[in-house]
């Protein structure tokens, strides 16, 4: 992975766009009220991503075609017109045979959707970065300290 | 190649965490000290912690490793032969830019392993020497803790107290309190109480991509500020070549790429590296010149060699409560010394220390978190998440490995840097002694992690991206045969060429360095000054 930052979208046709849409909502699909990743528009983020990064996106449209290809080969359709548990079998198919290409993808997956503030705060959490509120924190008890005390010195002298 | 004229009394190359301890020491006297740095300054308030992307910079730009941060002023390391990566930052500060602040000193025993054990080598200094500037160095960085830990002898007072546990700390003292184990709270490099002008720690988390509170004792926000006031210059872009010598055969200065990208020279009467354990040996390797042919200061051919990282193992306990462990500085709470000395009972010498870890974000979570379990995708992805986020506490397991001179640094024969100054490579592998200490602190974390409760225990048996500690790769010693530098500091071939970072280290102890790193440049920087007539001339 190269250092990359993210720019405008440019990357990714109309129809790398629909399969990885339809990835994304496989590997995070929707719960209660957190959504699929791909309805949530994580495809977006990736585009950026990918504009970025020439290594990225060399790998990750790759993975891409890959899955494309191996629907077609073992289910005779294209992906998208898969059944859930088939696009799961596909997936995981990939997942075997290119395992960085795959990490890749899912790593772009994850940090699009954990960083989308309506996955955050349907999380329970603040949709804020660490600073500046920062956080209280419990002091926590210093009393069982006397009891490690008791049991002496732990260092050796020389 | 263009000169920068004046010839300075001490130059030193590195302003991190031991370059800075020992400019400003110098400079405090009054002695004309200036530092050399490949990277620059940054702007604690750019750090990405104040940013929505602040998990994502840790991938890219804030990575820890340079090889995949990839930053002008970064250079590769080849480490395909090491399941240990390295970790580095160049910059004011250097590594303590990104570290996490744990700030144990190293134990009285880790100075005697041949007297007391049998291997390896005794230090030339011992920790009673160095107790005085373990001191100094705490108040100048601010140290948060609590004095009377039965691990060590009794400490100075603490600047701050100690770091808040939160739910993850008492939960976790609490398995530790049924086996009967030692646990103590960390000793922080991050204030929990405004001192000396910097602000208290607000609990933010991550600590390791730079506090923007100054709360974190980064040597650009503690000695720097300090060292230039009294006079020290810092020269910031400056990527050192080579150290070049006289025909006297001592240093005379640096030749060095600066931030124009021209080829510069600065003269000094004394040169100090402080390059971190693998900068420096790379540095003096590519030092070469008729009389130093296999690099400076290297007719022992240890320089390079003796290369020592701490090995981490990492053991994840997930509990049914909520620890709100991604609350708090990420690795700052517990420290646990139950196995720290030698028992030979256990199978192995010397020993392991278990620095308990807190968690991070929503992102970092479904990554895999600090031990690497990335959360599976599917349908079962957000039971496993939900089971997890905020639930988990992390035992690092950190060994002693020692010093073994095949785990060395050269040259690598073709990596470079942006500058063409040849890159580092490395290589390691664990001992068989090693490899038995890290299997019986995994079962020991475990076990412990267990009796706090945990319903299910993560293990990584051995972290790659590990590599914050480096050490040994230019070691202190009294027979000029067997060590590059004396027990001051000073390198046995070369009596004006100085080294005061990790590179000197004998062994490694089991515990982060630091503290020990500042500790000793502080002492050899007093050896300096008591000393200025005859080594300044």
């Amino acid at each position: 992975m190269d250092a990359y930052s993210t720019r405008p979208a440019s990357v990714l046709v109309e129809s790398q766009r629909a399969v990885l849409t339809d990835v994304l909502d496989r590997l995070i699909p929707p719960a209660g009220s957190l959504p699929a990743a791909g309805a949530l528009g994580v495809a977006d983020y990736i585009d950026r991503v990918l504009a970025g990064s020439t290594d990225l996106r060399r790998t990750i449209l790759e993975v891409l075609l890959q899955i494309d290809a191996t629907a077609g080969r073992e289910h005779s359709r294209a992906f998208s017109e898969l059944e859930g548990s088939r696009k799961d079998a596909v997936l995981r198919r990939v997942e075997t045979v290119e395992p960085e290409g795959f990490q890749a993808l899912l790593r772009q997956a994850y940090n699009g959707y954990y960083s989308d503030p309506t996955v955050i705060t349907s999380l329970g959490l603040e949709a804020r970065p660490p600073q500046p509120a920062g956080y209280e924190l419990e002091a926590g008890d210093l009393s069982p300290l006397e009891k490690v005390k008791r049991r002496g010195r732990m260092y050796r002298e020389v | 190649m263009s000169s920068e004229n004046d010839r300075v009394d001490v130059l030193v190359i590195g302003a991190g965490a031991s370059g800075a301890a020992f400019a400003w020491s110098l400079a405090e006297a009054g002695i004309d000290v200036m530092c050399l740095d490949q990277g620059g300054w940054l702007d604690p308030a750019s750090y990405p912690s104040t940013e929505d992307d602040w998990e994502i910079r840790r991938q890219t730009d804030f990575h820890p490793d340079p090889n995949f941060r990839r930053l002008p002023e970064d250079y590769p390391v080849n480490d395909s032969d090491s399941p240990i990566a390295p970790l580095m930052y160049n910059a004011v500060g250097g590594s303590t830019i990104h570290w996490s602040a744990h700030f144990p000193r190293f134990h009285p025993s880790d100075f005697r392993v041949k007297t007391l054990d049998g291997v390896a080598d005794d230090w030339p200094v011992s920790y009673r020497q160095l107790e005085p500037f373990f001191d100094l160095n705490d108040r100048i960085m601010g140290i948060a803790g609590i004095t009377g830990d039965t691990a060590y002898p009794e400490k100075s007072p603490r600047q701050t107290p100690p770091i808040p546990f939160g739910r993850l700390g008492d939960t976790v003292a609490s398995g530790f309190d049924k086996l009967g184990w030692h646990w103590w709270p960390s000793d922080s490099a991050v204030l929990t109480a405004a001192y000396d002008g910097r602000a208290a720690c607000n609990n933010c988390g991550p600590c390791d991509i730079g506090c923007t509170r100054r709360a974190k004792a980064s040597t650009d926000v503690t000695y720097w500020p300090k060292a230039v006031a009294k006079g020290a210059v810092l020269q910031t872009h400056a990527r050192v070549r080579e150290v070049t010598v006289g025909k006297d055969g001592l240093a005379d200065g640096v030749v060095y790429y600066g931030a124009d990208g021209q080829v510069h020279r600065q003269d000094a009467r004394v040169v100090v590296m402080a390059c971190n354990g693998i900068g420096t040996a790379r540095l003096l390797l590519n030092s070469r010149s008729p009389s130093f042919p296999d690099g400076l200061a290297n007719s022992s051919g240890l320089v390079g060699k003796n290369l020592m990282f701490h090995p981490y193992a990492m053991v994840t306990g997930v509990f049914d409560e909520d620890l709100e462990s991604y609350k708090g500085p990420v690795g700052l709470s517990l420290i646990c010394q139950e196995f720290y000395e030698t028992d030979l009972s256990r199978g192995f010498v010397r020993g392991y220390a278990f620095q308990v870890l807190r968690s991070s974000g929503p992102v970092h979570t479904a990554l895999g978190g600090i031990s690497g379990h990335t959360i599976p995708w599917g349908e079962e992805h957000h039971k496993i998440f939900a089971d997890r986020f905020g639930r988990t506490a992390t035992f690092a397991v950190v060994g002693e490995d020692l010093p073994e001179e095949r785990n060395q640094v050269t040259l690598d024969a073709q990596l470079t840097d942006s500058d063409g100054i040849p890159a580092p490579k490395i290589s390691y592998r664990m001992s068989e002694n090693s490899l038995k200490m890290m299997e019986h602190g995994v079962a020991r974390a475990t076990e412990a992690l267990e009796a706090a409760g945990a319903h299910e225990v993560l293990v990584n048996p051995l972290l790659r991206p590990a590599g914050w500690h480096l050490m040994g790769t230019a070691r202190m010693g009294t027979d000029a045969k067997v060590s590059v530098v004396d027990q001051n500091g000073r390198c046995h071939d070369v009596r004006n060429l100085f080294i005061v970072d990790g590179s000197i280290f004998v062994t490694a102890g089991a515990v982060n360095p630091t503290s020990t790193i500042q500790a000793l440049a502080l002492y050899i920087a007093d050896y300096v000054k008591s000393n200025a007539r005859d080594i300044l001339g």
